[in-house]
């Protein structure tokens, strides 16, 4: 169980880039949304042909890709829980 | 030009940016660099990018260039350099191993796009600056 959000405990000695982050609980899928606004970002980037439309398209893009990967999630889990 | 695409792959946006797409430059030189090093932080250097650890994925992180060639390096140092007992304490396991590995790899093969961006970009400049035919004369072939 994990009683807040934030339950990444670093270690005492930690060293940036040098002792890994244990990332565990709802971070695990939160996580997605950076790398989801960086995929959005730079494919809108390279076909936008005006660069002052990428960041509105960059967010749509971004909030289709989290909504499309938890709707594949759920789906997934709900043919998981008929075959059960 | 082939030198577009190779700074491309040395440094995210480096090619765009040679070739006057300076503004594109810099939006994809921070977001894969910002991307990449989230990932490397999660992981540390000495999981993130190993090649045998990882597999096809160090194929896809290659394509981060220089960031990733210093990420392999700096990995290699610790696993050399540092003493066995503290090995562990620097090893990432699931799944911080998987979101590190992903977030590199995926920002590599982001970086190959740009870098067919930056190559398609300078294809059109040198047929755009190619010298034409005077208006009026038949074209052959």
């Amino acid at each position: 169980m994990h009683d807040t959000l934030i339950d990444m405990e670093l270690p005492s000695d930690f060293t940036l880039f040098l002792t890994p982050i244990a990332i565990t609980g709802p971070w695990r899928t939160l996580m997605l949304i950076p790398l989801a606004l960086t995929i959005a970002v730079v494919y809108k980037t390279i076909h936008c042909r005006r660069l002052r439309d990428a960041p509105i398209a960059s967010l749509v893009l971004c909030a289709t890709i989290v909504i499309g990967m938890f709707a594949v999630g759920g789906a997934l889990l709900l043919v998981y829980e008929l075959l059960a | 030009m082939p030198a577009a695409g190779l700074l491309a792959w040395l440094a995210p946006g480096l090619g765009h940016w040679y070739l006057g797409y300076r503004d594109r430059a810099i939006v994809f030189f921070v977001f894969t660099t910002v991307t990449f090093w989230a990932g490397v932080a999660v992981g540390g250097v000495k999981s993130t990018v190993h090649p045998t650890r990882n597999g096809a994925w160090f194929a896809a992180q290659l394509w981060m260039g220089g960031q990733a060639l210093a990420a392999w390096g700096a990995g290699s140092y610790v696993e050399r350099h540092y003493p066995a007992n503290e090995q562990l304490k620097y090893t990432a396991f699931y799944p911080s191993d998987n979101i590190a590995v992903i977030y590199t790899g995926i920002t590599g093969l982001l970086n190959l796009l740009i870098v067919i961006d930056a190559l398609a970009r300078s294809d059109v400049r040198t047929v755009q600056t190619m010298p034409r035919p005077p208006t009026g004369t038949a074209r052959r072939g």
